[in-house]
């Protein structure tokens, strides 16, 4: 049956109003280990989301199968959980939409080389990554995944919607050591374009990453000016985001709540979202309520302009929908924090002396989603007149994040992504707390 | 599910396409969650799965295909185009003789959750969500969640094995929100287990919803903890995680046996403190962790890893016991089709020592108490680790004295397993969710008490208390 004939199905044993999410993922993944094709995986898997208004309520299945057989058992499933919904009204509104987005054209990543020309390339870079330092004591991974998701969204107006997304990431990491000390560094890429994607690039960001770690030292516990590199700042960004959500909002316990056009941050930040950019790792044409996703500003000069919602939060609040239901939750496309016209070496000398921090890890443990106090593992380097003097590691960040990007004394020029879709410029704090084992 | 002679069709046609070993892994799942907020039902999501991979192993090397078509001929095509990724195939024509091994199940699930309601699995939420609104005026917001896991099993290759089982978890999570005035914190609290609906007349849904309400409250007032290297004594229970991050990644083979790991080549050796025994044992009955087999069709095991704090063996699978030289353990594991099963943990924990928690806790001049722990992350490689501590307090001159928010843990699994230097003798284990290239998959970590010399804790306060 296709999408269509489900939804009439559906109508058909007594649902007035559904829809259905179909998406179809097609994968291919290859690691590449001491120049073998260690591991090599390959998939086919389609998901149905279905879901039913009943009484006023909205309830849902998800279905992991190739094909739909057995309505009548969906039917009664969807009846059953509708009748135990007790939260207020739901929606599902097959009459409202956003504006269309143009569709940014995607080049065929995944046909634009044949599997074996990858796999080449992957085993050369591998011997190359090797060859670059004597202190480089393993590759320990290429890993390269290519994928086609295909979402058919339809309703039943019989209204029906398509995407097709194409991605293509590799990723590398080493194991650098240096007598007894030894440090890890990863790398990962988006290739839009294998036209575009330079071997020589990514290794060398890698290799740097790796070497540089070498001959870190802890710091002394107290507070430093910080200067918190994009990757790390995009990572915060992530968990940030989820005081945005609409339903949070709508249920009282996210600490923006009641804040609607005020300022909460720092007015030099500026958060955006853009669901169809060049190169966006997230983008998407319409969510899963089938609602175009919209272009937003969420926070401007440091005031709160709007939330993300789904149907049923955007109702709750007051506030028009914008295309942010996914995972049967709220979610965002690709979101990021404007970049401002300061070059990093520029910030390092206003900030003198501080710590440069290049990596932040523990942030699914470490990060207090209501509160948003957070602590961190952290790595980086130490700043003394406005130059890089050594690494640092074994050391944790501690602040409350909302008291820190209130702190904000400037603004870098490097906007950059981490696959997940957020994206940031490397921003100057004046402080931030650190913890570390050094007595000088 | 394929019927028997369906599987040995599909081996069989693996080994006549030149197939060294062909490994096969066939669920059905239903997953059910139900989530109240502020006393209503909010969400009750069902989901339902039906998938199988094939797993082509040659030498070291294996290549793995997954679909959720239920057509065998596709199931072929899918395991021909994986063969076709080798070069070197040798067809053969061998009749597979099963060695099924159907022994009954140790985890024997009393209350089936299908032969219970959605109203009687709400009615627990409600317990819970009543509870923990109960215990302060502070309390404002609650959300229960009920997650149950019903899970079919077939797992067969070209070696004879075939093992079926259904597999059943349930789990009950609550978040409570506290605030006053300005201040806002929350508590969570969430256990489950390998067993049926019989899980609550163990775990009480009111104990659940109380004891979340209970950390909320207890750190609502509680200042920031300081930044600074001190000793850490960590709770019995979830502070587990101090070893599942500090050792037990390094000591799954996928890191070892790729000299990915700080602890390869180390059997033998002094890793941890002599006060240390970890064990990993897939075998306690009903635990979160538990199975009769792993996702290889291999009866799970009771594994000693560090004895006394000498090094005694690693967590292995097929493939890197290959790479290895040794015998699988019973420690292979996978979210669901989606992923090759590789060596991972399940339920974790170092052995009872030889004193009381009120012995440590008053043996410390001053130091961190970490009563209950979020969770962390290590890289196997480095030894580095991290974890959260969500309820902590001081602990001076002896004693338990002001509450502490918002503290991390730092270390190095190579030198923080050697600065362990009191156990003691209540030993807990609790429940997590652990996260690896295999997928997501339930564990239990666990320990007595312990008292972790010189450990940094990350802070947000620099004030510097007396010692």
């Amino acid at each position: 049956m296709n999408e269509i004939q489900i939804v009439d199905q559906l109508i058909a044993n007594g649902i007035d109003d559904c829809q259905i999410l179909k998406k179809s993922v097609e994968r291919n993944a290859v690691e590449v280990f001491q120049q073998t094709c260690d591991r090599v995986t390959m998939s086919n898997v389609c998901t149905y989301h279905i879901q039913a208004m009943i009484d006023h309520k909205r309830s849902c299945i998800i279905v992991e199968e190739d094909e739909i057989t057995n309505i009548e058992a969906i039917v009664q499933t969807l009846k059953d959980t509708a009748s135990y919904l007790q939260a207020e009204s739901d929606v599902m509104d097959f009459t409202f939409d956003n504006e269309k987005l143009q569709e940014i054209q995607q080049v065929d990543v995944i046909h634009q080389k044949s599997w074996k020309e990858k796999v080449a390339c992957f085993l050369d870079l591998e011997t190359k990554i090797l060859a670059q330092n004597d202190k480089i004591e393993q590759v320990m991974g290429i890993s390269y995944e290519e994928n086609k998701v295909e979402v058919v969204y339809c309703n039943s107006n019989h209204q029906r919607k398509q995407q097709v997304r194409l991605n293509a990431y590799i990723a590398a990491s080493i194991l650098v050591s240096d007598q007894e000390e030894k440090k890890s560094a990863y790398e990962v890429e988006r290739i839009d374009d294998w036209e575009l994607f330079s071997k020589e690039s990514f290794m060398n960001r890698l290799v740097q990453k790796g070497i540089s770690q070498l001959q870190s030292k802890s710091l002394k516990s107290g507070s430093y000016p910080m200067l918190l590199k994009n990757q790390a700042m995009a990572s915060m960004l992530k968990q940030f985001m989820s005081l945005f959500h609409g339903e949070k909002v709508a249920q009282n316990v996210s600490l923006l709540h009641d804040k609607k056009d005020q300022t909460i941050l720092s007015n030099k930040i500026t958060i955006k979202e853009d669901p169809m950019m060049p190169k966006g790792h997230c983008n998407c044409l319409f969510d899963e309520e089938g609602i175009y996703c919209t272009r937003k500003t969420l926070v401007k000069n440091g005031v709160l302009k709007q939330f993300v919602h789904n149907l049923k939060s955007a109702k709750k609040c007051g506030d028009v929908p914008g295309g942010n239901a996914f995972a049967l939750d709220i979610d965002t496309t690709n979101i990021y924090i404007e970049a401002n016209n300061t070059t990093i070496e520029e910030m390092m000398t206003h900030m003198q002396e501080g710590i440069l921090i290049e990596e932040v890890t523990g942030l699914h443990a470490g990060w207090n989603s209501v509160t948003t106090d957070f602590s961190l593992q952290a790595s980086g380097f130490y700043i003394k007149d406005g130059v890089i003097q050594y690494p640092i590691s074994t050391i944790t960040i501690a602040a409350n994040a909302f008291e820190l990007w209130n702190q904000v004394e400037m603004v870098g020029n490097d906007l950059q992504w981490i696959t997940s879709g957020y994206g940031a410029p490397s921003i100057l704090f004046k402080t931030i707390a650190l913890s570390g084992d050094a007595k000088e | 599910m394929l019927a028997k002679e369906v599987i040995k069709e599909l081996i069989q046609y693996a080994l006549q396409e030149g197939s060294e070993f062909i490994h096969i892994f066939e669920e059905e799942k239903q997953i059910t969650m139900y989530q109240m907020v502020d006393g209503k039902v909010e969400k009750a999501n069902i989901k339902t799965l039906h998938g199988i991979g094939f797993r082509i192993i040659q030498g070291c090397q294996s290549v793995y295909g997954y679909t959720n078509t239920r057509s065998v001929k596709h199931m072929k095509e899918t395991i021909k185009k994986l063969q076709e990724t080798f070069s070197n195939r040798i067809q053969h024509e061998e009749d597979i003789v099963w060695n099924d091994v159907q022994s009954e199940t140790k985890h024997r699930i009393k209350k089936h959750p299908k032969a219970y309601t959605m109203q009687e699995k709400i009615a627990v939420l409600k317990e819970a969500s009543d509870a923990a609104y109960q215990y302060h005026k502070w309390i404002k917001n609650v959300t229960t969640t009920y997650k149950e896991e019903i899970q079919k099993v077939c797992i067969a290759n070209s070696e004879g094995t075939y093992r079926q089982g259904e597999r059943v978890h349930i789990r009950l999570a609550v978040q409570a929100i506290a605030k006053d005035n300005d201040n806002i914190q929350d508590g969570s609290c969430a256990p489950g287990a390998a067993m049926g609906f019989e899980f609550f007349d163990v775990y009480q849904p009111t104990e659940i919803g109380r004891q979340a309400a209970e950390i909320a409250c207890n750190m609502l007032h509680a200042q920031p903890c300081m930044s600074k290297t001190m000793d850490v004594v960590i709770d019995h229970g979830f502070g587990g995680v101090i070893f599942h991050e500090a050792c037990g990644h390094s000591l799954e083979a996928a890191a070892v046996a790729k000299q990915q790991s700080i602890f390869a080549g180390k059997i033998g050796q002094k890793v941890a403190s002599e006060k240390v025994t970890l064990v990993d044992d897939g075998t306690i009955v009903n635990a979160w962790g538990s199975s009769d087999f792993d996702d290889e069709g291999v009866a799970t095991r009771r594994n000693v890893l560090i004895e006394k704090g000498i090094l005694k063996g690693y967590m292995n699978d097929y493939v890197n016991a290959k790479r290895m030289g040794v015998t699988v353990t019973g420690n292979a594991r996978c979210e669901s089709y989606h992923y090759e099963p590789i060596s991972r943990m399940t339920n974790t924990f170092i052995e009872n020592g030889d004193c009381t928690k009120e012995e440590i806790i008053a043996n410390t001049k001053y130091g961190l108490f970490a009563k209950h722990m979020g969770g962390g992350s290590v890289d196997p490689s480095t030894g580095d680790f991290n974890f959260a501590v969500t309820e902590a307090y001081l602990i001076e001159d002896g004693k338990i004295t002001k509450p502490l928010k918002g503290a991390t843990l730092i270390g190095n699994g190579a030198k923080t397993l050697l600065q362990i230097d009191m156990v003691a003798n209540n030993l807990k284990q609790e429940q997590g969710i652990c996260g690896a290239s295999s997928g997501w998959i339930p564990t239990n970590v666990g320990q007595p008490t312990i008292r972790v010399k010189g450990m940094i804790v990350g802070g947000r306060s620099g004030e510097d208390t007396n010692e």
